[in-house]
Order: C-alpha cells, then sequence, then structure tokens
C-alpha cells in the first residue's frame, strides 16, 4: 500500500512544495541579511579613526627655507628660501627641478616668515623691511609620451599689501578672496594695519593692478597673533589671553570692534580654518577653541565663540588646518593629535620623531609632512571620514555664520569651503514628525473602522467595504504624494480650520444622529439596519464635510478675522508653509489607514464569535461586549497593526518627497514641513559623491531606518503571534 | 397546555416590578412563568418555527427534545430574543414573560437576558480569569462593590458545583479548565445574573460522561429553585432530569407533558417513533 503510485505521487508533490517554502523562507531571511550586511559595509568605514604612517621617506638635508609644501602628487616638494627663492625639488631624490625668484626682494631685504594659507594656495610673505605679499602658488604638470609626470613651477607675482616696510611685522595674514586679497599686520610701529586690494585688470593691456585701501588703530594693545576671516575681519589675540575682533565699516572709514573677550591663559596662535568662516585659537595651556564672526537677526557680526575641543593638549606648540576640510593637526612635544573643529574633539593621537617643529599635510590630504630644522618627513595619512562623529551626527552644534548650537542637516553647500552639517536629530525628528501626523487620525479610525466593520456591520455591506479599502491600500504612493502636493496642500491652506474642525464636527454628527436614530419607531430602524444605515450615514459624512470644507474660508475669515495661514503665525507663533505635516498626514493617512484597517479588522473578526454571544446573553450590550470581551482578546493584533502601520510611515518616501518641502527642522508644528529620513536618502544619495563622507553618513541612515522599521515590525509579529496563542 | 386558567396572581407582576425583587425560591408548580402562543419564527424568508405553544411553569425542569434540525435551539433562543443577534430573522406571535410580550418594543433586552439566562452547547468561558468571568455579569449591571462580588462569586461557583475545585485559583485563566469545568463556570457565571429563566442548551453534549453526569447533578441541584429549560438529544439524560418533557418536529411542537407520560404513554405517534430510537 505504501508504494502506490498515487501515495508516492503525492508524497513527491509533498516534499517538492516542502522545499519550496523552506527555499522561499531561507530566500527572504538571506535577502534580509544580505541587505544589513550592505548597509553595515558601507556605513563601517565612519567608524575609522584617521591613521599616519608608522615611518616615512626622509628627504636629504636642505638649508633650512622658510616655507615648505608639496605639489599636489606629492610628487615634488616647494622651498621658500629666505632669498626670496621659490625651489622646487623631486621629492624621490631631493634634485632640484625647478626655481624661480617671483618676490623681488630689495637690497639687503630678506624673507623673515612666510604662512600658507589652510587651501595652500596664497603664501603670506613677510620680509625683514616690514613688508607684506601675498603670493599665490601654482604647480604645472606636464606628461611626456609615456605619461610620465614632471613638474615646475607656474609662473606667479607677489601682491604687495604692505609696500613700504617700518621694521619686521609683529604679527601677519593675508586672505585671498575672489577678486580682493586682504591684508592684516601689526607694524613695526606697533600699529594694526588693515589693507583691502582691489585686483584692477586693464581690459587693454590685460595688466592686472592692485588697488588698495589702509585703514589703521595705532594702539591696538600687545597683539601675539593675528587672522583674517571671511570679509576682511580682523580677529586677534593678546598677550594676556584676551581676544578682539575689528572690521572695516561699510564706506571703509574706519576700523570698528566688534568683540572683545577677557583675559585668559596666553593666545599662542589664530589659525584659520577653509573658507576662514572660523579660526581656531591655541592658547598657552594647550586648549585649542574655535572662534567665528556671528551674524545676528539685526546689526552687524559679532565674535562669538563656536565650541572648544574636548580636551587639552599638553605642550601644544603649533596648529596646521588640512586643506580640505574642518580637520587640524595639533603638534605637541613628540606627539600629533588629529582633530576636528567642527566635532570638537580629537579622533587620534601619534608619537612623533624628535625634532619636529612644524607638520603640515598634503593637498589632497593623503600625506603628511613631517618637518625639522633641517629636513622633511613624507608620512601616508589615511584621516578617513573625520567629519562624521557621534557628535556631529547628534549633538548640537554651532556652526560656522549661525548663532547658537543647533541640529541642523546641510549636507553640501556652494562652495568647497562650506562647513557640511549632517545631523540626523532632524531627519529623525522629521521621520517622527511625519508619522505622528499620520497616525494620530489614522488609528482611531482604522480601529474603530475595522471594529465596526468586523462586529457591527451586517450583510453584503461587510462584503463590499473590506475589499473597497484594501482597493485603497493598494495606491501607489507616488500617486498619493503628487495629489498631496499639487491638490491637497493647496486646498487645505485655505481651509485648514475646516479641516481641523471636520473631525469634532462628524463625531458630533455622529451623536446626533444616534440619538435620532433611538427615537425612531422600530420598524423603519429595523428596516434601515439591514446593510444600510451606514452608506446612509455616510451620505450624510459627505454632505456634511463637503459643506463645512466650502465654508471653509469664509469660516475663518468671520472666527479669526484672518485667513488661518496668517492667523496661525501671529496668535500662535507657528509658522505656516503650504506644504506642511498636515498635508503629509492626510496623504499618508490613505496609505496607512487601510494598512491598520485590515488588519485590526482581522483581529477582531478573530474572536469567536461564542463569546459574544455569550456575552450578549449575559445581558451586555452591544458597545459593552466590543469593549470588554471583543477588544481585550484582539488587542494584540491590533497593537500589532498599528505597528506595522508605524513602519510604514517611517518607512514612506514618495509622498513625504512630495508633499513637504523637504526642509530639515526641528519643530513637531504640524503647519510645517520636514524631511524625512526616507525622502532625504532619495534626495541626496543619488547625488553624493560614491564612497565619500556624506554617502556613507546616508548609508548610516538607511541603516537605522532599516534597523527601525525591521524592528518594528519583528515586535508587530512577535506580539500577533503571542496573541493567537492566548486564544 | 393546560396553562393559562392556573397563573397564580402572584406571579403576574410587569417585568420591572419583578426584577427588583429578588428571585423567591420556587416549588414546582402549575403557574407558568413563560408562555408562548402561536409562534412562527423566520430566519430571513425560511421558516423554521410553526404555531408553537408551549407553557414553561414557574420553577419546573423543562426538556426540549426532537431530531436535530427541528428548532429547539430556535425555540430556546426566542425567548431570551438571542435570535435577534442574527441578521434577517423575524419572530411572529407572542413570547409572555410574566405575561409581557418580550418582543414588544418597549422591553429591555438587558434585563430580558439578565432575567432568562443561557448556556450554550459549546463551553464558552471568556478568557480572563475565573473570577472575572463569574463577576462579568453583576459587573455590567452595576454591581461593583469588592465585598458583594467576592461573596456572589462564591456563592454561584457553589452553586454550579465548581467551588471545591477552583476556589485556590481564581485569579488563574478559565481557559485552563477542563471542558466540563469551563460549562460548569459558564453555567456560574448565568447564576451570577440571579436570572429566574435558565436556559441550557445541549449543555452536555460536548462532554465526557463524567462531566456529563456532573453537570446533571448540578441541574438536578439547580431545579425548583429556578426555572430550566434544556434541550438534550439524550432521552436518558430527558428522563433523569427533567419534570416535563416537549417533543418538536420540523418546527412544530408534537406534543408536550410530564416526562414520565411522554416516555411511557406518548398520545402521539411521532414521539413514541422517537422515543424508541426509530428515527433522529
Ligand atoms: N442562523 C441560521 N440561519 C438560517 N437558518 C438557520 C439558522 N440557524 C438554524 N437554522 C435553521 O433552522 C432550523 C432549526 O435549527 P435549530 O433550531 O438549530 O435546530 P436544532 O437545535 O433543533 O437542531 C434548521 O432547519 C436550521 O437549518
Ligand atoms: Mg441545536
Amino acid at each position: 500500500m505504501t508504494s502506490s503510485p498515487s501515495f508516492r505521487r503525492r508524497r513527491a508533490a509533498d516534499r517538492a512544495v516542502a522545499a519550496l517554502v523552506r527555499f522561499g523562507g531561507v530566500g527572504v531571511v538571506l535577502a534580509v541579511l544580505f541587505i544589513a550586511f550592505y548597509l553595515v559595509r558601507e556605513a563601517l568605514p565612519l567608524a575609522a579613526a584617521p591613521k599616519l604612517e608608522e615611518s616615512g621617506r626622509r628627504l636629504p638635508a636642505v638649508a633650512a627655507p622658510v616655507a615648505v609644501g608639496v605639489e599636489d602628487f606629492t610628487e615634488a616638494l616647494w622651498e621658500l628660501h629666505r632669498d626670496g627663492r621659490l625651489v622646487l625639488r623631486d621629492v624621490a631624490d631631493g634634485a632640484e627641478l625647478d626655481a624661480a625668484a617671483p618676490l623681488a626682494l630689495g637690497p639687503g631685504e630678506t624673507v623673515v616668515e612666510a604662512r600658507l594659507s589652510p587651501d595652500q594656495a596664497t603664501l603670506a610673505v613677510a620680509t625683514s623691511s616690514g613688508r607684506l605679499a601675498a603670493l599665490p602658488l601654482a604647480f604645472a604638470v606636464d606628461y611626456d609620451d609615456d605619461l610620465e609626470r614632471s613638474h615646475r613651477l607656474e609662473e606667479t607675482t607677489p601682491r604687495w599689501l604692505i609696500e613700504e616696510g617700518d621694521g619686521p611685522l609683529a604679527a601677519f595674514s593675508v586672505l585671498a578672496e575672489d577678486a580682493t586679497v586682504w591684508g592684516a599686520a601689526v607694524r613695526g610701529d606697533g600699529a594694526l594695519e588693515l589693507v583691502r586690494g582691489r585686483i584692477k585688470v586693464n581690459r587693454l593691456t590685460g595688466a592686472e593692478r592692485l588697488s588698495r585701501k589702509v585703514l589703521r588703530l595705532a594702539e591696538p594693545g600687545p597683539i601675539t597673533d593675528l587672522a583674517l576671516l571671511e570679509g576682511g575681519a580682523v580677529l586677534a589675540g593678546f598677550a594676556d589671553g584676551g581676544l578682539a575682533a575689528w572690521r572695516a565699516d561699510r564706506p571703509f572709514n574706519k576700523l570698528e570692534e566688534c568683540g572683545r573677550t577677557p583675559a585668559g591663559a596666553a593666545v599662542r596662535q589664530i589659525q584659520p580654518l577653509i573658507g576662514a568662516g572660523s579660526a581656531l585659537v591655541a592658547r598657552a595651556d594647550g586648549a585649542v577653541e574655535r572662534w567665528m564672526m556671528v551674524a545676528p537677526e539685526t546689526g552687524r557680526p559679532i565674535l562669538d565663540e563656536a565650541a572648544e575641543m574636548s580636551e587639552a593638549v599638553p605642550g601644544l606648540r603649533l596648529l596646521a588646518p588640512s586643506t580640505r576640510q574642518r580637520v587640524f593637526f595639533a603638534l605637541a612635544d613628540r606627539e600629533l593629535r588629529i582633530g576636528h573643529a567642527t566635532a570638537a574633539e580629537y579622533l587620534a593621537a601619534v608619537r612623533l620623531p624628535a625634532g619636529v617643529e612644524r607638520v603640515l599635510p598634503s593637498p589632497r590630504e593623503d600625506h603628511l609632512l613631517l618637518i625639522g630644522a633641517d629636513w622633511v618627513e613624507v608620512r601616508g595619512l589615511e584621516l578617513g571620514y573625520p567629519g562624521v562623529t557621534a557628535r556631529t551626527l547628534f549633538a548640537r552644534i554651532q556652526y560656522e555664520g549661525s548663532p547658537a548650537p543647533a541640529w541642523t542637516w546641510q549636507s553640501t553647500g556652494g562652495s568647497d569651503a562650506y562647513e557640511p552639517k549632517i545631523s540626523l536629530v532632524p531627519l529623525i525628528l522629521g521621520t517622527f514628525k511625519g508619522t505622528l501626523w499620520a497616525l494620530l487620525p489614522s488609528i482611531p479610525l482604522a480601529v474603530l473602522g475595522a471594529l465596526f466593520t468586523a462586529r457591527f456591520l451586517r450583510g453584503r455591506a461587510r462584503e463590499i467595504v473590506k475589499p473597497a479599502v484594501e482597493l485603497l491600500a493598494g495606491i501607489p504612493s507616488v500617486i498619493l504624494g503628487f495629489v498631496g502636493a499639487l491638490y491637497l496642500a493647496p486646498a487645505m491652506q485655505d481651509r485648514m480650520l475646516a479641516v481641523f474642525l471636520l473631525p469634532f464636527v462628524l463625531v458630533l454628527l455622529t451623536v446626533v444622529l444616534a440619538v435620532g436614530w433611538a427615537r425612531l419607531p422600530l420598524p423603519s430602524r429595523r428596516r434601515l439596519h439591514e446593510g444600510w444605515a451606514p452608506f446612509l450615514l455616510m451620505a450624510v459624512y459627505a454632505a456634511v464635510g463637503a459643506a463645512l470644507l466650502r465654508a471653509g474660508p469664509g469660516l475663518e475669515q468671520a472666527l479669526l478675522g484672518a485667513p488661518f495661514r496668517e492667523w496661525a503665525p501671529a496668535a500662535l507663533g507657528l509658522p505656516f508653509e503650504q506644504r506642511n505635516a498636515a498635508v503629509v498626514g492626510l496623504a499618508m493617512g490613505f496609505a496607512v489607514t487601510p494598512l491598520i484597517f485590515t488588519l485590526a479588522e482581522d483581529a477582531f473578526r478573530n474572536v469567536p464569535e461564542t463569546l459574544a454571544e455569550a456575552s450578549l446573553a449575559l445581558g451586555a450590550t452591544p458597545w459593552q461586549t466590543s469593549v470588554r470581551v471583543i477588544f481585550p482578546p484582539a488587542l494584540p493584533g491590533v497593537v500589532a497593526a498599528v505597528m506595522l502601520g508605524l513602519g510604514r510611515a517611517v518607512g514612506e518616501t514618495m509622498i513625504v518627497l512630495m508633499a513637504t518641502g523637504n526642509t530639515s527642522i526641528t519643530r513637531l508644528n504640524i503647519f510645517q514641513g520636514f524631511r524625512a529620513l526616507s525622502a532625504n536618502l532619495a534626495v541626496e544619495l543619488p547625488e553624493a559623491p560614491h564612497g565619500e563622507s556624506l554617502y556613507r553618513t546616508l548609508f548610516l541612515s538607511a541603516l537605522l531606518l532599516f534597523a527601525f522599521t525591521f524592528l518594528v515590525n519583528t515586535a508587530a509579529e512577535t506580539i500577533r503571534v503571542r496573541g493567537r496563542k492566548e486564544l | 397546555m393546560n396553562s393559562a386558567s392556573a397563573s397564580p396572581a402572584s406571579s403576574l407582576g410587569g417585568i420591572a416590578a419583578d426584577a427588583a425583587s429578588r428571585r423567591p425560591r420556587l416549588a414546582a408548580g402549575d403557574a407558568p412563568v413563560i408562555r408562548v402562543r402561536d409562534l412562527d419564527f423566520f430566519y430571513g424568508s425560511t421558516q423554521a418555527l410553526w404555531g408553537v405553544e408551549l407553557d414553561i411553569r414557574r420553577g419546573e425542569v423543562l426538556a426540549l427534545i426532537g431530531p436535530s434540525g427541528c428548532g429547539k435551539s430556535t425555540f430556546l433562543r426566542t425567548l431570551n430574543r438571542m435570535n435577534d443577534t442574527i441578521p434577517g430573522t423575524r419572530a411572529e406571535g407572542h413570547v409572555l414573560l410574566d405575561e409581557v410580550d418580550v418582543n414588544s418594543p418597549d422591553v429591555d433586552v438587558v434585563e430580558l437576558r439578565r432575567r432568562v439566562g443561557m448556556v450554550f452547547q459549546r463551553p464558552n468561558p471568556f478568557p480572563m480569569s475565573i473570577y472575572d468571568n463569574v463577576a462579568f455579569g453583576p459587573r455590567l449591571h452595576g454591581r461593583a462593590r469588592r465585598a458583594e462580588l467576592d461573596e456572589l462569586v462564591e456563592r454561584c461557583l457553589k452553586g454550579a458545583a465548581l467551588w471545591d475545585e477552583v476556589h485556590d485559583r481564581l485569579k488563574a485563566s478559565a481557559l485552563a479548565l477542563s471542558g466540563g469545568q469551563q460549562q460548569r463556570l459558564c453555567i456560574a457565571r448565568a447564576l451570577a445574573n440571579e436570572p429566574e429563566v435558565l436556559l441550557l442548551d445541549e449543555p452536555a453534549s460536548a462532554l465526557d460522561p463524567n462531566s456529563t453526569a456532573k453537570i446533571e447533578d448540578l441541574i438536578f441541584e439547580l431545579r425548583g429553585r429556578y426555572t430550566i429549560v434544556i434541550v438534550t438529544h439524550n432521552m436518558q439524560q430527558a428522563a433523569r432530569v427533567s419534570d416535563r418533557t416537549a417533543f418538536f418536529l420540523k418546527g412544530r411542537l408534537v406534543e408536550s407533558g410530564p416526562t414520565e407520560e411522554m416516555f411511557t404513554n406518548p398520545t402521539r405517534l411521532e414521539t413514541e417513533q422517537y422515543i424508541t430510537g426509530r428515527f433522529g
């Protein structure tokens, strides 16, 4: 009997189905694992600390230059010598490649000090006679037939900002902006001078001329160092540790003080960061602070401290900024710290050999030069993703130009010097804001609707309602998104008050109708109750709702004396935007409500009819039966339904992308938009350069989103399964 | 069917008046508590009961017998209007509980069901504790004082012969009880409403013989204190527990009378055939 053909056929089919099911299940699990693995793999490099090679190539001894650096490829080393000569040498063997003397110094005049701008494009040169020049640095690359590179100096002309010297400068700084070159210096006589040089090009000859204007402050105090910030603001530090800032007034007539701080540990160095939007102040006690000019709501910019590095560096000697980001290198006695100014913390510490006097990153930040008295060592450098730390992702940070610390997401800006703002907090908050305003109306609507459909609706009506609602769940979210953006948003803008009143009016209407219903004679009640009463009710709802919405704008005028969108900001202090969370809540409600509804309906329907019967037979009203008998066993299923709705709302992309303005704000105000994690990914991932900070940060946010929806869905499923077991 | 003339005045109070007073202890007697007159019942357009006329006397145990599908359950459920919960049903004729028609518009169905309790074929305890199951009815009807409830729960569990088995685990889930215990719990739950009439629809048919015997003992215990209408498929059971028996066939009441007479000397041929097991 066991070997009958039909038995064998059945057994084979059974096994095939079992294998298929197992394959499907394992496949799904593998797919989920793969996605998680992929996200983790792309985000994980963010956690790596910056690395500096243990040892490097040391160049043959050179006659101590004033300034040293490398070109883009770290293949050629440039030196500026005291006599004003610029020499280019091969990093590999020290052989001289090129030389020039662009400075044309006077007789007996020497270069005493030179400072390199953070982008390494301009060298500020101070001479023994007290003159100051901005010397643009540029290198040319030639390729021969074998594509071998050779390097030479590009021709360059110094822009003299101080032409008449009166003794060596005590401190100086140069800042090259588009067509303006700024210079600031403490002159031989102790006066502070701000020089604005405008580059004028003669259209006929092509010759450049610098048109200079100078402002002078006779007795600024004992300045130890100074730096020029964006727009020509001068930030100076004093021997007593105080700081002061000045700017030229509008018609460029005098220097105006715009901030002064009390004394503290002596200021050693003031180092502008890339873009000169802020500067690091190094003090004698090893503390490093970040200062910037901040524009208050009204009035002129003032000096403000943005942050202090998390710890002091003992024996701090010198700071060097990186060329492309707000990373800096803090050189101490035999130790190097690599820090990030935005994050306000140090990310790595490295032991150094003796005799390192200065450090300088290569233009591409892939090497670090350790500069001794008569040697230069080139070491490989891997910064990783120093701008992405727990602090920059989650803490309030005062970014350049903003008056106070804030959570901000604004990953890219106009220029290379833009400070990326990558706080995930506004995105997470945005996601929850969208979810909150979508679920708030959806949950009661879906759950009560499900209870009504499962337990009160009778006859054919019940067979129509559920499939109809499920059909609604199938609307592609991109359609909901553009309906929200193009229809709901403008329509709701004019009748926000009516939209908010609508649920209350309908509830009130229901109560009134219920009382009226109880007064109807029994036979007509019976006849209506055979499934048609709800549809009649819906027609009444539709009519009343339409009337209310139609009266909306007039209602606002009559009740508030102004359109709601003007009244809310004035009376409630809530800014109003057309594409706001209320629009999203409504549009997303179309996606979330049917989902919660169907699952909750199943949960209510799964409660055995015999329980309801027992309750009714004990004299419970249908309402008491629902609350005391139907609801408790259905609760796990309902909670699971709500959580799946939550998971859907959290992951929803198209609707929030289209129906909000996608501004990343941190307010729960329903009348403003938001930017959700999902929409942010959709907007920014295609544009993010592969493998860079933003790209990986976006993967981190994707991982967060994935983890959250995964947890919510798993919890929902667990609750549901456990609830089913208990019945 | 000799009921109408024999109603003592004392039992004829209106529903409201009677609800307020506590149920007196009754002796099986002739006074009908329910009188059914010319009752037709319809599921939509199909008629399930045809002209049923029956008196149910205060304090008696009435057994309803008949082949399955003959309308016993339908009839039972017209007595407390449980059929209202099925859409499209309609009753015509009169079901008079203490002379008040239960189908009249001013009857409060909640109060009706409190006075006419019901126990179903399959035990259907709520997924709550034993205590909460029994206390369910009293809480619905506004009796929530702790001490009073405790006393009531104990009395009902004792009344349903379950107290000894569960008194030490009142807070445990009712679903952990055996089928027979669950059914007795359902009886206790119905008793907690202090009903006058108790409707039992094949209360033992889903149970093992041991549990069935306990239920039968319990019904025996309850006789005289409650008016009991029990549907049963089991002739021996009807013979053992009931004072009177009514025989239904194809939606009609064929005959009713004292159980002994019905079983020994039925007046109708169909009754005899059914009782002797020739069909059913
Ligand atoms: N919910 C219902 N809808 C339609 N017909 C029903 C329903 N319940 C019972 N009936 C019909 O009514 C008749 C009596 O059923 P019922 O009272 O359950 O019989 P019994 O309890 O004697 O076995 C049967 O023909 C049955 O098919
Ligand atoms: Mg039946």
